[in-house]
């Protein structure tokens, strides 16, 4: 008879777990058992179908682990009763572990209230310190996920002598590097481009980038599904394929197994999908989700990056030396104009990740870390305080020949346990606290991120280090405390010792005394931070965000190839959009603040002076309304005029100074490039725009007339791309929500093969400019205020337990004549010491901290006196707190009754 | 594991679960669930053996001596994994004795009228 799939499935289960717990039973016992098992179960499953199997397996599952740890089932197979010699149980040798497994199982259940805590405190910090390990391993420690990633390099293109770098480098000369085998093991050429997918669901502009064969080989990556690109794909007529991200495999195709070989139309053309992704991969940036071919030969035109393998034994810093000796020969052959005529070689991934987002995240790592110690500060303090308590059964099983090692192999079993029950708890805590992490953390700081943040084996394995490290390191004190007491000492009912001894008293405040330096290093970030945040919210963004809203198009190449058929489109658009009802102002840019215009670092040479090389300036095309309408202040001359050339220039106020930094820059003159021939006369300065409001660095920007409808597209591969150009629109309007869908509507009613690519509110887009700082100080409140709760919880602890054990002596003095408020005010007086103590510690600590991470601290002194004071308060507070309720327990101590209890 | 003395009342009193095994034993050889489903019987629901805590007992009863494991298999077909229990004639000498003095208890029992009139003997 075929057994029914329940059945089968807890006999499966039934057996490997009888493997599990009792490997010295013979195999032909086991599967004895395994078919009576199973007859029960399918017993159970004729009277109570599926239901009944779980119970019954429930039951049976009871049943085992009570035979595996001994606990009741000797009684219940013994043969005679128990007047009778008593019998061994058959068991093989080395069987004093699992007799300490069950000691230790049996002495952690008696206090259970304290194991529920210490599993508690313990998971609750596992999580924590691994979620934020997480996100610091993604963005920090391993930015790029792939094999051996110290040998990925990108090849720059650099101004020879100078800093200035660009990450590209032009198409066609690119092959030259990847021939380079004394150089390069592999290497291969990417550019981010869009691709306008339009079947298998809604029409849709998707981040892509196309990839030439042999990139994700060098990589290290392979395809989940069907192939990579091969040889040869690229070339027109070969480069009608396509590999999918998991994202667009799960949303266009239904994850359905057999996608290769299907069609999805990119571009226009129909595309073979020869391959899927794995579900984390990413490459170039964060955004891509589709990948296409290219093949770049010495006609290829435009720009490309460069991801190549170092050759196995070659170092970076020779790499780097023959990178730049050879830059300045390859680039010579190009047919493109191009100022970089030199070559540099950077690690993949190294630029991704700003200096700033680094010292956030080795913040966080670090406050993680602090609040770790501290949850192992108050385990070890539960530890020790249960010493006290069990220190007579201490004492007998050494009286009775228990040996110290003994004593402390069953405090390591303990401990082990607990560690291995908190961390039955964290798994699920951290794979939330991950979920969370993912979602909260801000887009910037994951830009450029090729590591997505989740649980892998690496976080694995740290997961369970700290579970194992942590409950050892909290439960060793004890332990050997514990093991080194005088038998004789514990032994005497009379004993007086309270907790034992000065020395394990002085030991268990010492502990409190760390925890509460730990809480003012947190407390003291926090308010740092905090105090950084408001200053960073106050600062004037130099133009007005209120209904302002942002319209970003892209033309297509086919509807738009033209500068004059993009032109005429602005202009009918910015007419339609001018008449709409609730719109004060339109006008058209290139980028719209605070986002930035055209970045450009060339040198900059004022008249009459050096020039200065490598200075970031944001460039922003303009019409001559355009400050009025984003309501940018000018503060010295005049705007554009109607058709102005593009050599009479605004700019910013920081840009001005820099150069002219006592007298008014209106009528100077200066130049882009010590090489250009053309002098551009600064016509005007505006406010500087604040692009990163918490940026201590002042942002350059320039505003020049706009001459030509469009910019030159962004993208090096544009040129022959979908996209011909891009545009922005900042528009004024009264009423941002009511206005959005009508402004949709007129960009339609002009062109609707136009992709708008967003129409945002730009204070909602200033607003998101502090989702790093936000995120920051979020955490940092958090594990400031857990870092608080456990260093109060810790005083009280220390305190109650002290009062406990000192409840004779009190009793004594309240009978000689002491004041119970004397007494409290002694209580009280002692957790303050204890406070004042760390405080002193604490403070010295941070402020040598905040001196390292002072730059991340926005207009606020790492030795900021208000942050310092409020902290002192806080903590004062909390320890006066924690301290009232033991000190009134000794107030209200009986004297009579203590002593008559003695 | 150091032999007894064969005199059965030396295992006595038996545990309830031991004398319950034997018991299911004593008519029959039985495979594991059998022993289970038995005892189950004899004690109207009340005594429901999981199967560790039966193997626990058959072992000890094994190692004691008192059943043995059987070869026999009373269907054509039945499972070679099942392995049958069978009462040793110490086992059956022992679960005599235990019934004997069971049945002591319960005449005591009667003559002090706990369970009605003594019946004659």
């Amino acid at each position: 008879m075929s057994l029914p799939l329940s059945v089968r499935t807890a006999s499966r289960v039934y057996r490997m777990a009888l493997r599990v717990s009792s490997g010295s039973t013979s195999e032909s016992r086991r599967a004895d058992m395994v078919q009576t098992f199973t007859d029960a179960c399918l017993a159970a499953w004729q009277r109570g179908g599926a239901p009944g199997v779980f119970g019954r397996s429930i039951g049976e599952s009871w049943d085992l682990a009570r035979l595996t740890m001994r606990f009741g089932v000797r009684r219940a197979a013994q043969v005679s009763m128990p007047r009778a010699a008593p019998r061994r149980w058959p068991r093989p040798g080395g069987w004093a572990f699992t007799t300490d497994v069950r000691h230790a199982c049996r002495s952690l259940l008696t206090g259970r209230a304290d194991l529920g805590l210490s599993v508690t405190l313990l998971a609750l910090g596992v999580a924590t310190s691994s979620s934020i390990f997480g996100v610091a391993d993604a963005l920090v420690l391993h930015p790029v996920p792939f094999p051996h990633p110290d040998r990925l390099v990108q090849v720059w293109s650099a101004v020879p002598g100078q800093k200035a770098t660009t990450p590209v480098i032009p198409s066609d000369v690119a092959q030259r590097w990847i021939e380079r085998t004394d150089l390069f093991v592999s290497g291969g050429f990417s550019q981010p481009t869009s691709a306008l997918v339009t079947d298998h669901g809604d029409p849709a502009l998707i981040p892509a980038a196309q990839v030439s064969p042999g990139l994700f080989e060098t990589l290290g990556v392979r395809p989940v599904l069907g192939r990579s690109f091969a040889v040869g794909e690229g070339r027109p007529g070969a480069d009608h394929v396509v590999i999918l991200s998991d994202e667009v495999w799960t949303e266009r195709f239904g994850r359905v197994r057999d996608v290769v070989g299907q069609t999805l139309k990119v571009n226009g053309a129909d595309c073979i999908v020869i391959g899927v992704m794995a579900r984390d991969f990413r490459f170039p940036q964060e955004r891509q989700r589709l990948w296409m071919p290219l093949t770049l030969d010495g006609n290829a035109s435009g720009f490309t990056f460069l991801t190549a393998r170092l050759r196995d034994g070659l170092s970076r810093e020779v790499a780097q030396a023959q990178v730049e000796a050879a830059g300045p020969g390859i680039a010579a052959q190009t047919r493109r104009p191009w100022r970089y005529r030199g070559a540099a070689l950077v690690a993949l991934g190294s630029w991704l990740i700003g200096d700033e987002t680094r010292r956030t995240v080795w913040l966080l790592f670090g406050s993680t870390a602090l609040l770790l110690v501290m949850v192992c500060l108050n385990v070890t303090n539960l530890g020790l305080a249960r010493l006290v308590e069990r220190r007579r059964d201490v004492a007998i099983r050494s009286a009775l020949g228990a040996s110290r090692l003994r004593l402390l192999r069953h405090a390591f079993i303990e401990q082990m346990l607990v560690g291995l029950v908190a961390l039955a708890v964290a798994l699920p805590l951290t794979l939330g606290g991950l979920r969370l992490a993912h979602a909260l953390v801000p887009p910037g700081f994951m830009f450029g991120s090729l590591h997505v943040i989740g649980l892998d084996t690496r976080l694995l394995v740290v997961m369970i280090g700290l579970t194992i490290a942590a409950p050892l390191l909290a439960g060793l004190t004890p332990a050997l405390a514990g093991s080194r007491r005088s038998v004789l000492t514990d032994l005497r009912l009379e004993s007086r010792s309270t907790i034992g001894t000065g020395q394990s008293w002085l030991f268990r405040q010492s502990l409190v005394v760390l925890e509460v330096a730990c809480a003012v290093v947190l407390l003291v970030s926090a308010a740092l931070v905090g105090r950084s945040f408001v200053r960073v919210q106050q600062v004037d963004l130099g133009f007005d965000s209120r209904n302002l809203l942002s319209v970003g198009l892209e033309f297509p190449s086919t509807t738009f190839p033209t500068d004059l058929s993009r032109d005429l489109y602005v202009q009918h658009a910015t007419g339609r959009i001018a008449h709409l009802p609730g719109v004060t102002a339109v006008t058209p840019a290139t980028g719209v603040p605070p986002v930035s215009g055209l970045i450009s670092f060339g040198s900059v040479v004022a008249e009459g002076q050096p020039g200065r090389p490598n200075v970031p300036v944001s460039g922003y095309d303009v019409e001559p309304d355009f400050f009025a309408t984003v309501g940018v202040r000018l503060i010295a001359g005049r705007p554009p005029a109607p058709n102005e050339g593009k050599t009479h220039v605004v700019l910013s106020e920081s840009l001005a100074t820099m150069l002219w930094p006592h007298d008014t820059a209106v009528g100077k003159r200066l130049r882009w490039d010590e090489d250009s021939p053309v002098w551009n006369d600064v016509i005007g300065v505006a406010a500087t725009i604040r692009e990163n409001r918490d940026s201590p660095q002042p942002q350059l920007q320039v505003y020049i007339p706009r001459q030509h409808a469009f910019m030159a597209t962004s993208s090096p591969a544009a040129a022959t791309g979908p996209v011909s150009g891009y545009m922005d629109l900042a528009v004024r309007v009264a009423d941002p929500a009511a206005t959005v869908p009508l402004i949709r509507q007129a960009l339609r009613e002009t062109d609707p093969s136009v992709v708008v690519q967003a129409v945002a509110r730009v204070d909602d887009t200033v607003a998101h400019d502090l989702d790093g700082p936000r995120f920051l100080l979020a955490l940092m409140v958090t594990f400031a205020v857990a870092g608080l709760v456990l260093s109060a919880a810790g005083i009280y602890g220390v305190l109650s337990c002290l009062v406990s054990q000192q409840l004779r002596e009190i009793g004594v003095r309240l009978m000689l004549g002491a004041e119970p408020r004397a007494i409290a005010r002694r209580v009280m007086y002692g957790g303050l010491a204890t406070v004042a103590i760390g405080l002193g510690i604490g403070m010295c600590v941070t402020a040598a901290v905040a001196r390292v991470l002072g730059s991340l601290f926005f207009s606020v002194q790492p030795h900021d006196g208000w942050s310092y004071g409020i902290v002192t308060l806080m903590l004062l507070l909390a320890g006066g707190a924690s301290a009232w309720r033991p000190a009134q327990r000794a107030r209200r101590a009986d004297p009579l009754a203590l002593l008559r209890d003695e | 594991m150091p032999h007894r003395d064969v005199d059965p009342r030396s295992w006595l009193p038996l545990t309830p679960l031991a004398f319950q095994a034997l018991l299911a034993l004593a008519d029959m050889e039985r495979h594991g669930y059998a022993i289970m489903r038995e005892i189950e019987s004899h004690t109207a629901g009340r005594v429901r053996l999981r199967t560790g805590t039966l193997y626990t007992l058959l072992q000890r009863l094994l190692d004691e001596r008192l059943i043995e494991e059987s070869d026999a298999r009373p269907a054509a077909g039945d499972d070679t994994r099942r392995r049958y229990y069978a009462l040793t004639s110490l086992g059956r000498r022992v679960l005599t004795a235990e019934a004997h003095r069971l049945e002591g208890l319960v005449g005591a029992a009667r003559r002090k009228r706990v369970l009605g009139r003594p019946s004659r003997a």
